[in-house]
């Protein structure tokens, strides 16, 4: 057993109807964020490549998959427009 | 209508007064708060189309715990406000409303988009647009317009700015958050044009009206945009220097 983070991330569609686009998991154990979904998906490519700001501690530079729970924090504040938007961080007990 | 100013719905009419009307007045059908952190709500209005709702107590404690009385609706109505002056049209339109027992900005939803993560964006909106755009970023002193605070009209190529909120105003600048402008450098598109001077002139000779019932925070924009016309009036063209 292990517990593991994950932030989701909806994107709006045409009818207004949210869509699941990916999952950020992060275990303890590997400290670097994973992606469940489309990674041709271009928000998905970009955030990989480009990396988001550290909203919630104001830290210069930016974040990447690598940095773990500093990344997985700072989605929500990366995604708040509405028309695509991120959970907080939430956990839950896996199998390992 | 303006271009790209459609509802899912098309509202009655449709210059930007018609949908300002809607959104401070029309009848509320729904009101579906979305799946995220921030409680938007996405709100159908009869007969008139859908808009999100950003409520004002969802980000307080950014504003609170900088000691500021501005809100994200002020800082989205500011925005609003000087980009209906310049009549540049990038930002959807946006009125403040109480829905239920909350404060917040009602904007209407742009219903067929893509964002700025798709690659060759700036290839596809018309090159005055960005030009516009990155003249708006450089006059409010923008500190955050990344790949997601922009959307562009699936059907027309039409650029909207969005999320004009605290850290839009007031994140720490780590000289990073200014994407549209970067663009308009690499394409070479930061000289003004008649149409932009003449917008630049028009937005000075309407400071007063912005001050008018302008919170501290608020004028501080408003007068940093003064300064900054000014600079991009002087100059011809976007300075090169970062924002």
């Amino acid at each position: 057993m292990m517990l593991l983070y994950f932030v989701e991330l909806y994107e709006l569609d045409n009818n207004a109807h949210q869509n699941k686009i990916a999952t950020f998991r992060l275990t303890e154990e590997s400290g670097v964020v994973e992606i469940d979904g489309d990674h041709e998906h271009a928000i998905i490519k970009d955030i990989q490549w480009e990396g988001i700001f550290d909203y919630k501690y104001a830290r210069p530079g930016k974040l990447y998959l690598y940095d773990g729970m500093k990344f997985l924090e700072n989605l929500k504040y990366h995604f708040r427009s509405g028309y695509l938007l991120a959970t907080d961080v939430e956990k839950k007990i896996v199998d390992n | 209508m303006s271009e790209g100013q459609k509802f899912e719905v098309p509202p009655k009419s449709h210059d930007p007064q018609s949908v300002e009307a809607v959104l401070e007045k029309g009848e509320i059908e729904s009101a579906k708060e979305l799946e995220g952190y921030w409680g938007i709500q996405l709100v159908k209005i009869k007969d008139d189309g859908d808009a999100l709702f950003r409520r004002d107590d969802a980000t307080s404690i950014w504003f609170e715990e900088e000691g500021l009385e501005v809100r994200r609706s002020d800082l989205e109505l500011i925005a609003y406000k000087i980009d209906q002056i310049l009549e540049f049209n990038l930002i959807p339109t946006v009125t403040n409303r109480t829905i239920g027992e909350y404060n917040g900005s009602l904007q209407r939803r742009i219903s067929s988009f893509y964002d700025g993560h798709s690659v060759g964006w700036e290839n596809d909106v018309r090159p005055e647009e960005i030009t516009r755009a990155a003249i708006f970023d450089y006059l409010l002193d923008v500190r955050d317009r990344h790949n997601g605070n922009f959307i562009i009209d699936a059907d027309t190529d039409k650029l909207w700015l969005i999320d004009h909120d605290f850290f839009m105003f007031f994140r720490e600048d780590f000289g990073a958050g200014a994407r549209i402008v970067e663009k308009a450098r690499m394409k070479g598109l930061v000289n003004l044009s008649e149409i932009e001077i003449a917008s630049l002139e028009r937005f000075l000779a309407n400071v007063d009206t912005l001050m008018i019932d302008a919170k501290p925070k608020v004028a501080e924009i408003i007068k940093k945009a003064v300064d900054r016309a000014k600079i991009l009036l002087k100059e011809g063209r976007i300075p090169t220097a970062n924002i």
